[in-house]
This record gives C-alpha cells, structure tokens and sequence, in this order.
C-alpha cells in the first residue's frame, strides 16, 4: 500500500501501475492531481461524483449509459511524451490502413505480389465486391479512425483493436470533459490538460470539404446517420451530431430518387451531400450489400457508385477491423513504406502459416482466438489442424490499471484506451484526449488528460462555456422531417384514440355494473354498440345479458392484457415508443407523462371497483398531459402534426358515435342518447343549448354540424383545414397540401348539407325509420372514407413522398 | 454453326395493398462471352420506373437499377433480347493441369486472371464452408487427377445423385439440406457443384441464363424438366482450368455448355447475380409469376 492512502504500489492484475512506479512514488504527471484529491478528501470527491453522475444522466437518455456502466471522476492521466509516441503510432496506422483499403478495393497488388493470402480478402464477408473500383470522397478511404490501446506491463502500449467503420466515442469524450470541467474547475485548471475542442472544428470542415462536384444546393447539407434504428435516442450520436453542428438521420429518413441521396422533409426532398455514418457495412443499403435484412437506405450504393454522396466513413472500410488482415500489418507496411510499425499491435498470428499455427496450438489457453471472418471462438488444437487458415490467435495483453473512484476510494481498474483521428491534408489529426475504459466490478469510462509537463505551450482548458456556444443552424421554416411529422401525427392519433377508449370504457363499465335501478336499459347496449363501432368489440346482440356479460370480460381484457391488440398495453407502448422518438422534440415533462402511461395499467385486477379506478387515473393523466400540450408546447410544425392527428382521430370517433343511431336501429333498440352526449364530453353543452330531454335531431346536428361545439365533427374538421392552411402557407412549395385542402372541403360541403330535420320524422314515423337511418349510415360512412382518404393522402406526400401530389425538386417533370 | 436466339423473360408480380415506392436491382440483361454475341437488348417495366439506370458490378454483368415512385399492386418486368451463340472450343478433360496443382496456383495467384479467378475460391454467403459437402465430394479428388475430369465427374455424379423437384427447395434452404435431401432445382445443384469444388481450394462461380427449351419438339427429356420447373431461368456452373480458362458445366441437364445456354453473367452465388431484387413499401402479400420463352431464330 502507498503510504499516503489505501492505493496498492503493485496492481493486483501484474500490470503496469500508472498512478504509482515501482519505487513507491506517485508518478511525476499525478502529482498535480493527487495533491489536489488530498486536500479536497474523499469526501469532497464523493460530492464531485454524485455531481457528475446527476449532470451524466440529465443527457443521457437510458442511451449508451446504463446502470452498469459507471462514470469515472479521476482522469486518465498521460505525459505528453506518452502521448506523443501513440500519436506518431496512431497516425502512421492509419495512412497505412487506408494504403491497405485503396489496394484492397481496387488492384489488389497485395494479393498479387504474394504480400497476403488471398482467402483473408475473399473470405471474409466483410470484403464486398460490390464496392470494388468506387473512388472515395478525395480518394481517402479512411476519414475517420479510432483505435483502442492498452499498456502492457513493459509500459508500452500496444494497439488492441482498429474502430475504421463507425469509430464511435467522441460524443462521450466531449460531454466527459465538459462534466468534469464544470464540477471541479479548480482541480481542472490547475491540471490543465490539453485542449479537445479544436478537432471537432476540423471534423466540422473536413465534412463540409467533402460533398460532390454534383452536387444540387450552393450549401452542402451533412447529416449524421445514426445506427440507432429504432431504438432511443443515442446519447452518443447526438452529443456529437449537436457538436459538428449537424443533424441525425435515421436510415428512414433518407431515400434514394434518381441518382441522389435525399433527405425526406415534409414538404420536400433535399439533397444529402455528405454522411457521416454510424451504421456497418452491410446494413448501409439492403439491395446491393446484404439479402438478409431490409435495414438501410436502397440503392444507397448505387448513388455512391454514381459519387453524388460522400459517406464517412466510405463503404467498405469494415475489412480493415478483420483480425486475419492485421496479421499482416507489418509485412504490408515495409511493402509499401519500407518501415516498421512504430506503435506494436497486439502480436496476431494467421495460422494459415505453419510456424504460426505450432505456436497458437502451443499457446491456445493464452489467446484469444479468431476465425476469419472475425467472429471469436475457442476451437480446439484438432479444428486449428484441420482447418488452419481459418484462424486467428491474438495476445491478451495485461493491461495497466489506472485509478477509478468509486464507493468513496480509489481503486485500480484494468484499463483500455481509445483515441481519435480524423483526416486532414493528407494526413491525420489526432484528438488530444479520448475515452478511458475500465474494468473494476463494473465497467466505466473516463477522461483522458494528456498533461504538459513543461508550462510554456499555451493550454488554456476548455471550459463549459467553450463549447455550450452552439453551431446548429438556424431551424428555417420548414425544417421538418418527414419522420418527425409521421411520429407526431401518430402520437396524436393514439392520444385521441386512448382517450376516447378510456372514457368509453369508464362510462360503459359503470354503467354495466351499476345496481338495476339506476340504468336505462338500452345504455348498456349502446355503449357496447360504440365499441364494436370503433372496434374493440365483436358485433353482438348486446341487448342479451349473456352477451353483455362476456362483453364485459372483454372490455377488461382490454384494459388488462398486454396481448389484446386493440388494447390499452398496445396503444401505450405505441405511445411510448413515439415520444422516445421524439424525445428531443418534447419538453422532459411531457416525454415522463407519455412514457409512464403503461405503468398506470393494473396488472391482475380483482374487481370492476379497481378497473374503474385506474380509468379515472388514466383519465387524469391524460387530462394532464392534454394541459401540458396545449401550454407548453411551441406551436411549430411539428405541434402542428400532432394536432392533425389528434382532430382526425377525434373526427373518426365523432363519426363512429354518430353512426352508434342508426346501427341501434338497424339492431332493433334505440340509442339513448345520454350516454351518446357523454361520452362525448357534450351533455352540459346540449343542455345549455336546449333545457330538454336528448331527441335524435338536435343531438346529431350538435355532434355533427355545430360549429360552437369542440366535439363536433364539423369543428375536427375545421380545425384539420385551419392547420393544413398554415402549413401551406408557410411551405415553399406551390401546389403542397392542395389536395388535402380539395378533400376537407369536399367533407366541409357533405357536412353542411346534412338536413337535419329530415330526421326529425325518424322518431314520429317507425317505418321511415328504418329507410332514414340506413340513409344516414350511408352518408356516415361516406364522410368515414373521406377522412381516411384524407389521411392517405397526407401520409403518401408528406412521409412516404409518392403519390401524385409531390413534385420532386430539380425535375422538370410534372408530378 | 452459330444459332441466334430470341429471349423474352416476363415477370409479374400482383400485391395485396399497394406498394407505395420501391428500389431494385435486375440482373436480366446479357453480357458479351467469348461465345455469346449480344445483338440487342431492352428492358421494360411496367409501371414506368421514375429512374432506370445500367451499370456494371465487379464482374462485368450488367445490373439494372430502378425506383418506382407510383403507387401499383401489380408490376411486370419484361426483358427481351437477341444473343448469337457460337459453339464453344473445349480442352481436352485429362490434359488439364492437376487439380492440387491448380489449388496450388490460386492460392498464390500472380496475375489479373488468376486474382478474379482466386476470388472465387472462398465461401460465399449461399455457399459456406461444409464438412458434409466435403465428405461428398471427396471420392472425385483422387490424387493428380486432371481438374476438368475432377468438375465433370462432379457434374456427372449430382445430375446422377440429385432428383430436379421444384417442390423439395426454397430460397432459405441451406445446402446441406439439399445435399441431404438429395432434391432440388437448377440452382441447388450449382450451389452444389460450386461448393464441392471450392471445398478443395479450386474456382468456381455460378452462371445465371437460360436454356433451350424444346417445347415444341421435345427433342431433350431433360431440358423439357425445365419447363415444368414454372421459374424457367436456369443456372449452372463455371470452372476454373489454368491455361485456358472458365468451362461451364450443367449438372442439372449433365452436359458441357453448347449452343444452348444463354448466359446472363455470373457471381459467387445466386445473391450476386439474382434476376430482380426489389426493396419495396407496402406490398402485404404477394404472388409471382415468370414466364420464360426461349426462340432460336432461323
């Protein structure tokens, strides 16, 4: 143990000590830092990790970081010679990696001229002819390298692995040094290590340096494609994306058209000039790269191929992560530069050469093992005989342990680092700093510092404010994608649609279980009528008590049963899964009330009491959050979706109660229109309007054309048109939204034309009744089609971008 | 004597809801072969593509790219084209050089042909790596044999050892199942054919095309199979014979490629040379429907 705390001199692991050497000293680039955490103490550092953890998790959204996954206060910290070597060696790799890949994917003279077998090319599935002879973006393959390093016990680090697809990381190195500037400024300043922020400057320009001469718009447009499909926000991507000053798009937001990559707007399709990608190889385009999957972007190759889109990195640089390749590295380096590496990898051997696989089979439990397409395995001595060019064996090198602090103390932690580098002038800049990974009981991550020991270089730190100066563009108009606006309709349409359910639901079960006296007996029927008419019930005689009774099952089983499709779990989850779509689009509040609507459902309840119960919970919280929408909400484009969807929705409803009259009648029993109004939410309006008992015409003309009654169709109906002329309006675009517009008036006349005191006979005269009412059941369903075509045609023209109402940008042709 | 042919390939597919836009990739037009002039070649789709594209993969073949950007529930994809063939000049089987010294040749492979040749060595996504297929296929390896008499015994012994059932495979059948089930289509037995000999280090790569069908004369029991088969684009396969080059073999129909075969191009496996691969919207449940002529033209 060092005296001075409860530090071990020699780590437990055999590795190399970074905090303390072998005399017993605290290494000449801790001290500064080490002073400072003694005269803090553990327990001001205890505060600096609570601190930090809260300002970690504000961001991180259930994203990269978990539980599990600890954030680590104590940078790691490394002398600038230390850093200077892994620089050098970092950069030579990769001028050499991207040698290997421009050989690979076109003459293939390493191959032919006996550098490297050919089966470690052909036989593995990340080699891809299908992108051989494509020139990248200035003929560099490797944009973007990160590597990942560990420092073996004769303190030299070794490489351990080559990230040159989707080198992923710099979000959390940005938002790690921002933490930790921000919670211990002193100990910050006066560690100083070197500045980070400059190499996002130089990613920002060489992104924007790389879009085609082809190219369609005086601005490039650069987006980061996230892998993230489907799933949550990645803290990672957006960090960084927000950083570079770019926006996030998911495979489904682009598409290919001609011979272009665009970017899938509501109200148009922009060109994409430049990808900085997250997503591998073969999951880039389902056409030409993998049969298996429909992940992606179509045609994506093609338009590569057609060098109309500059992807980062560019297709195909996969094959340079194969282990088979990389024993190989040193051979291939003096063939091209007449060098050695300077900075070791990790020693791998290809046991397709005899002397290598005597010493894999000799020291089988000592490595890790490889098969060609990259895929770790542990064969045995008699699968390595059999079948050697098939295998890999890598050193495991005993990494250092650096400090982490966690329960209150220091501890040493096995570590691995990764830096950064990106290209530039023919070369490669290299981030100064970089993710420390650690293993103690856990996994976390840290900064790492690289520390001047002279003070002369000019290291001002970083400080919060540095990079809070944010570089997004200005959100004209219509910055809206077409993902955006799809999700947000669909929230309001599931929002409408829960709520609706829930009242229908709450009225229909009270009344069902109320005590005889107190139920008129055809409300029951009706309310059962409503549900099957908005389908959450099979058509049934519900008049029958057996069948109400069994209706009645059903309805639980739809509050209950995470497995009835037109249930409450189900519209939930769909529900939860647009708000985490949308999660940057919704205030923090909003998103918790969306995304915690599943947990207000009761699991097993016992009785109808409790069912009623978490109705009126459900209710209230849905209350709440319709408060929350109406107040908080900025009423952009987006909004705008939300609200179409909701008014649609809502109409549909309207329309489904309103044809709850004649499919009474067509059932033999009259509607009570009591329970009509309320469910309706309009039984204090009809009574302020009329001081009389609910008679069928008056009840269809407030629920249908009263343009005072926000429950009416015809008000759903305006309000669609009123929003849809907003965005017109504000769109760039002549001739958007027309047809839109030319269905909402046609329902607009329809609607107006509806004579409601042809119905006033319906109740005097039984034998026009039954004529009437299949005459308005016609007319019901009509204005049903109408809305629905409505919503196709908006969802063919604004998210799918097909269907006659679009015209593509730049193209002559008439849509 | 050269023969010239007339080739119409129809292909219609009918979906349940419409498809709102869809991406493809055809392999449907033919390439130049030493022994394949084309004379004239067209494509058409139906409804009209808003983008139709040619290009050439890193084969050589010819793949056509297009988007439909109208919403349909049918599309028919028509190819027609003229192709001369003339007969091609075979080496003699038992002068080839020795099959270990061929595998020995493209391991180390030093020059442009023997490079495109070596990449057809490996596993590929149809066709991986198989103890089984290996285990089949060893009774042909015997010591020094010449590599053509090592393909066509090949050949011979899956026309042979194989039952042409439409019914038996599917896309998603793995080899070994078919090599199990001993039944299978054109495409299966050059899956098989290939895979037997890339077990041993040699090249070989699938050919996809047509055959000859005889409709009419049912002059040969074995094409007419092709006909019942309903998909009557065929395939085969191709092996590499240094000093000379590719000779095609067709082990469904047990023959050396003559003036029969129209060839369409060739990859590693079917995925690299399938007629229509599409990405579509929508759709729901589809049907299919080929419709192949194959005319020699007088």
């Amino acid at each position: 143990m060092h005296p001075l705390f409860s530090y071990p001199v020699f780590c437990p692991t055999g590795g190399y000590n970074e905090l303390i050497d072998t005399n017993g000293q605290i290494r000449a680039h801790w001290r500064d830092f080490i002073t400072a955490f003694q005269e803090k103490g553990e327990k001001q550092f205890s505060n600096y990790a609570a601190q930090s953890a809260r300002l970690m998790n504000a961001d991180i959204f259930d994203g990269i970081l978990k539980q599990e996954n600890f954030h680590n206060i104590i940078p790691f910290i490394l002398p600038r010679k230390d850093f200077q070597i892994i620089s050098e060696g970092l950069i030579q790799r990769a001028r050499l990696i991207n040698q290997i890949l421009c050989d690979l994917y076109t003459r293939q003279e390493l191959i032919t001229q006996n550098i490297i077998p050919p089966e470690i090319v052909f036989s593995n599935p990340s080699y891809q002819p299908a992108l051989k002879n494509i020139k990248p973006p200035h003929n560099v393959f490797l944009q973007e390298y990160a590597a990942d390093l560990e420092r073996s016990p004769d303190g030299r680090f070794r490489i351990v692995a080559d990230k040159t697809q989707t080198p992923e990381g710099i979000g959390l190195t940005i938002k790690n040094r921002l933490v930790l500037s921000k919670v211990m400024p002193e100990i910050y300043m006066k560690a100083a290590p070197d500045r980070i922020f400059d190499f996002f400057e130089a990613v920002r320009r060489h992104l924007f340096a790389l879009f085609s001469e082809n190219r369609k718009t005086e601005v490039p447009l650069v987006v980061l494609l996230s892998g993230h499909v489907k799933k949550q926000l990645s803290f990672e991507e957006s960090f960084y994306a927000r950083n570079l000053g770019i926006s996030i798009a998911y495979p489904s937001d682009l598409t290919v058209r001609d011979d272009h990559v665009y970017l899938k707007n509501v109200d148009r399709l922009k060109p994409v000039d430049v990808i900085l990608r997250r997503i591998d190889d073969i999951s880039c385009d389902p056409l030409e790269l993998d049969g298996s999957s429909c992940e992606g972007i179509a045609g994506l190759s093609y338009v590569v191929r057609k060098g109309n889109v500059a992807l980062v990195n560019p297709l195909g640089t996969g094959l340079a992560e194969s282990p088979a390749l990389k024993a190989f590295f040193h051979e291939i380096n003096r063939h091209f530069n007449a060098q050695d590496l300077l900075l070791p990898d990790a020693d791998t051997r290809w046991c397709g050469r005899s002397e290598e696989k005597e010493y894999v089979i000799k020291h089988l439990s000592e490595l890790e093992i490889y098969d060609i397409t990259g895929q770790k395995r542990s064969p045995t001595a008699q699968e390595i005989i059999q079948n050697p060019e098939n295998f890999i064996g890598q050193e495991k090198i005993n990494a250092s342990c650096t400090p982490v602090f966690q329960n209150g103390k220091l501890l040493p932690a096995r570590t691995r680092l990764r830096f950064h580098l990106i290209h530039e002038n023919g070369t490669y800049r290299i981030l100064k700093g970089g993710l420390a990974f650690t293993q103690t009981d856990i996994s976390g991550f840290g900064d790492i510092w690289v520390r001047s020991t002279n003070q002369e270089q000019n290291s001002r730190p970083d400080f919060y404010t540095k990079a809070a100066i944010s570089t997004k563009p200005v959100r004209t108009a219509f910055e809206l994608t077409s993902r955006t606006a799809d999700n947000m309709f669909w929230l309001g349409r599931n929002l409408e649609r829960s709520e609706f359910l829930a009242r229908l639901l709450r009225t229909c079960i009270e009344r069902a279980t109320a005590g005889f006296e107190s139920v008129e007996p055809d409300d029951i029927a009706t309310l059962m009528s409503l549900l099957s008419l908005t389908g959450n019930l099979p058509v049934a005689n519900f008049q029958d008590s057996f069948v109400q009774k069994r209706a009645l099952e059903e309805m639980k089983d739809i509050i209950v049963s995470p497995n009835n499709p037109s249930g409450f779990y189900h519209l939930f989850s769909r529900i939860k899964e647009m708000a985490d779509l949308l999660h940057d689009r919704l205030s923090m509040e909003t998103w918790k009330l969306l995304t915690q609507m599943i947990s207000l459902l009761p699991h097993n309840p016992s009785s109808y009491h409790r069912l009623l119960a978490c109705l009126d919970n459900i209710i209230l919280h849905q209350n709440a959050l319709s408060g929350l929408i109406r107040e908080n909400m900025t009423r952009d484009h987006s909004w705008r979706f939300m609200e179409i969807g909701r008014r649609l929705e809502r109409g549909l409803q309207t329309l489904s109660l309103l044809s709850g009259i004649p499919f009474c009648t067509r059932n033999g029993f009259n509607a009570s229109l009591e329970t009509l109004l309320e469910v309706s939410d309009s039984r204090m309006t009809y009574r302020v309007r009329y001081m009389s008992v609910p008679v069928i015409p008056l009840v269809f003309d407030l629920l249908s054309c009263d343009t005072g009654n926000p429950r009416s169709l015809i008000y759903q109906v305006l309000k669609l048109r009123q929003n849809i002329s907003v965005l017109k309006q504000e769109s760039s675009l002549n001739g958007l939204f027309l047809k839109e517009l030319s269905i909402l008036e046609n329902i607009l006349k329809q609607i107006n034309s509806i004579d409601v005191t042809a119905l006033a006979e319906y109740a005097s005269d039984p034998d026009k009744k039954i004529i009437i009412s299949s005459l308005f059941e016609t007319t019901l369903n009509r204005l049903k089609q109408e809305l629905q075509q409505f919503s196709d045609t908006l969802t063919l023209s604004c998210f799918v971008h097909t269907g006659s109402t679009r015209q593509k940008p730049y193209c002559s042709k008439e849509g | 004597m050269s023969v010239t042919y007339r080739v119409r390939h129809k292909t219609s597919y009918e979906y349940g809801i419409p498809v709102t836009l869809s991406h493809h990739l055809a392999h449907l037009k033919p390439r130049e072969t030493p022994y394949q002039h084309v004379v004239s070649s067209t494509l058409t789709i139906n409804p009209q593509a808003s983008f139709q594209n040619d290009q050439t993969d890193a084969f050589g073949n010819t793949g056509t790219f297009f988007i439909v950007e109208t919403p349909y529930r049918e599309m028919t994809i028509i190819s027609e084209f003229n192709a001369e063939l003339t007969p091609p000049v075979y080496p003699d089987p038992s002068k080839t050089l020795e099959w270990e010294k061929t595998a020995q040749m493209l391991s180390k492979p030093d020059t442009s042909e023997l490079l495109q040749a070596s990449a057809m060595v490996a596993p590929s996504s149809f066709i991986p790596p198989n103890p089984e297929i290996r285990e089949y296929a060893l009774i042909s390896f015997s010591k020094g044999k010449p590599i053509l008499e090592v393909a066509e015994e090949i050949m011979h012994r899956i026309h042979s050892d194989f039952i042409y059932d439409p019914n038996a495979t599917d896309i998603t059948t793995p080899l070994e199942e078919t090599l199990r089930m001993k039944r299978g289509v054109c495409q299966d037995f050059a899956h098989i054919g290939i895979a037997c000999l890339r077990q041993f280090g040699l090249a070989a790569r699938y050919v996809s095309g047509y055959i000859r069908t005889y409709k009419d004369q049912g002059k040969s029991a074995d094409a007419l199979i092709e006909t019942v088969g309903g998909d009557a684009s065929h395939a085969w396969f191709s092996v590499y014979v240094p000093e000379f080059g590719w000779v095609d073999l067709d082990p469904t129909n047990d023959m050396y490629l003559g003036t029969e075969h129209l060839t369409i191009g060739w990859g590693r496996d079917f995925n690299d040379i399938s007629p229509i691969k599409g990405i579509i919207t929508g759709g729901g449940a589809h049907t299919v429907n080929v419709d192949v002529s194959v005319l020699a033209l007088d």
